[in-house]
């Protein structure tokens, strides 16, 4: 293959911006988070809502995983990857926690708040984010590991 | 330190040292602002202006932080387009006095409009 043949192919082809795997931990995730937002901020330096919402669902998706599916015990491999073409960025995670609850992401419904500020909740918007902030989402349960994608349009 | 504190006019501002409010400084934010304001009866404000992420895990920080201060209101000022998307997309906007900046918070209280 040309050297022109290949410039060519790299300018369609699927930039990769994360491809590791990190222990699930909140302060792991923290770091793994900071790593691919400089990568994808250097790409788009407007700061786009796209690229800022891309932020919130790795933490939510990372954490996730960290509390729920390696019961919160710091311990448990993560391996993510995060891709993007022009208008998408992928993502995808497997680890090796207890599978979800009825094999499939909860469905976060809207509910009202209540009145009384000591019954607010102080947890349970994660999914929602996730749910929100993304074109499309995925969960399966393969060998043992749980495997979760994530799109969102850029 | 994630929290630092100044007394103005009688209100107690809590300024949010740390830049990110995420899973690994929820509840390190939860209980140093249970400290800050255990002594204090008046207002809180709590300015988040160095703060430019927030996840779910540290909305629920903020939630308990709320509720900490027994049925009192908790006031923010200096929400970065980030952390004011988070508020909003959960309607907690409607549960916090949001102010757009420190200044803006000390004006309700002259003008009057800060109906307690």
């Amino acid at each position: 293959m040309t050297q022109a043949q290949l410039n060519s192919l790299s300018k369609f082809a699927p930039r990769i911006y994360f491809d590791a795997t990190i222990n699930a931990d909140p302060l792991s995730v923290r770091d793994a988070i900071m790593i691919i937002m400089e990568r994808l901020k250097t790409d788009f330096p407007s700061e786009s809502d796209e690229i800022n919402n891309t932020e919130i669902v790795l933490a939510e998706v990372l954490n996730n995983i960290a509390e729920h599916s390696y019961g919160a015990e710091n311990i448990g491999d993560i391996a993510l990857s995060v891709v993007m073409t022009d208008s998408l960025l992928s993502l995808e995670t497997r680890d090796n926690g207890i599978a979800m609850p009825g094999l499939a992401p909860p469905d976060p419904k809207e509910q009202p708040l209540p009145d009384e500020t000591d019954k607010l909740p102080e947890g349970g918007f994660g999914w929602m984010f996730i749910q929100t902030l993304t074109s499309h989402m995925e969960y399966r349960r393969e060998q043992n590991q749980n495997v979760f994608c994530a799109q969102i349009n850029i | 330190m994630v929290l630092s504190q100044t007394l103005k006019d009688g209100v107690l501002i809590i300024t949010t040292e740390a830049n990110r409010i995420d899973a690994a400084s929820a509840i390190h934010l939860k209980d140093q602002f249970r400290e800050l304001t255990e002594a204090h009866s008046g207002r809180v404000l709590m300015d988040l202006s160095n703060v430019n992420f927030m996840d779910s895990s540290g909305l629920g920080a903020m939630v308990a932080a709320l509720k900490s201060l027994n049925g009192r209101k908790l006031e923010l000022c200096a929400l970065e387009p980030m952390v004011a998307k988070v508020f909003k997309l959960t309607r907690m906007d409607q549960i916090f006095v949001i102010h757009a900046t420190q200044s803006e918070a000390f004006d309700a209280t002259e003008k009057g409009t800060d109906a307690a």
